[in-house]
């Protein structure tokens, strides 16, 4: 890891190479050890991120034990929600998903090689109808008064 | 911990209408709840109601938490945190200047001061953040968590969260050396 780069990951994660990507840490820390630049750099990135952990907000017990008990009140006067049901999970019930996606991946394979073997190829196609609506046969609910 | 006592085996039998295993996880993860609440609004009534809104979602909706794809505290943040920004979104809303409570360790009242208006000019600098990068400062720096935590709970991967998080920390940066740092 160059000086630069070095420098690039310290702007980017911060101060504490622990807390880097692992891929980038053992390239870090020999980094480091070899540079003095980079560890009077780091010494002032440490002094910026101090500052940016500001202090904790205190939380007292008191405090606490209220907001407990109000949410377990109120837990106890909602209704939970059921899990939504897909109509494919109502079916077929749970599965893992990787296992749903195959069967639906089959399921699609088996239609299409179904309606290829229905309708073989050198048969005409049936014509299709043109259809148009009349105005005077469309229900129209909006009069176009904006009121 | 045991088994029967995790937060997985809790969150199954809070999805079973189990009231008393509610009560339990939310005891187990409500300070550290509020606490994130607050970093993210600054405001303590905020955070008390963006935790009970939290915490009563965990109980609506136990039932959608599936713990292969995520850990139930990645779960519960990222409600926290998207509720705080919902928040911070209302007309109206507006953050109380809220530096922290001060260590009684502290050593002098001088020290008190400098370190309270430090503190002001971090808050100020944060407020001013857009939300997401707030929250990215937030999780990484002041609640500690890990780049892949802290990503998941943004729904993001984590290069898109180190460069939401490389933004945030330039932007402070810049804002901290316009302002004036109390030595």
């Amino acid at each position: 890891m160059t000086d630069r780069q070095f420098l690039q990951c310290m702007d980017a994660y911060g101060a504490d190479p622990v807390r880097w990507p692992p891929e980038l840490r053992a390239a870090a820390e020999q980094a480091l050890a070899a540079s003095p630049a980079l560890r009077a750099a780091l010494r002032e990135a440490e002094a910026f991120d101090g500052l940016l952990g500001g202090l904790p907000p205190v939380v007292e017990e008191a405090r606490v034990s209220r907001l407990l008990s109000v949410v377990g009140e109120a837990a106890r006067a909602t209704p939970q929600n059921a899990a939504p049901e897909t109509l494919m999970v109502l079916l077929l019930g749970r599965m893992p998903r990787r296992m749903a996606a195959t069967l639906c991946v089959t399921l699609v394979a088996l239609g299409w090689l179904a309606g290829s073997l229905a309708l073989p190829t050198g048969l005409p196609r049936p014509p299709t109808r043109d259809v148009a609506l009349l105005s005077d046969d469309v229900v129209t609910l909006f009069d176009g008064d904006s009121r | 911990m045991s088994d029967t006592d995790s937060d997985g085996a809790l969150m199954a039998r809070v999805a079973g209408g189990d009231a008393g295993a509610f009560d339990r996880l939310a005891a187990r993860h409500m300070r550290r709840a509020v606490a994130l609440a607050q970093r993210m609004t600054g405001n303590p009534s905020d955070a008390d109601e963006i935790a009970q809104d939290a915490f009563l979602r965990v109980w609506q909706h136990a039932a959608r938490w599936d713990g292969a794809r995520a850990a139930f505290t990645t779960w519960l943040y990222r409600i926290v945190v998207n509720l705080a920004i919902d928040r911070g979104r209302r007309p109206g809303w507006d953050p109380l200047e809220a530096a922290g409570e001060l260590p009684d360790s502290a050593p002098d009242a001088v020290t008190q001061i400098a370190e309270r208006q430090t503190a002001a000019l971090v808050n100020r600098a944060l407020d001013a953040l857009p939300d997401r990068q707030r929250a990215a400062v937030v999780l990484f720096h002041q609640e500690g968590l890990s780049l892949k935590q802290a990503a998941e709970i943004l729904g993001m991967n984590e290069t898109a969260f180190a460069s939401l998080l490389a933004r945030a920390r330039a932007a402070l940066k810049t804002a901290l050396a316009a302002g004036r740092m109390p030595s």
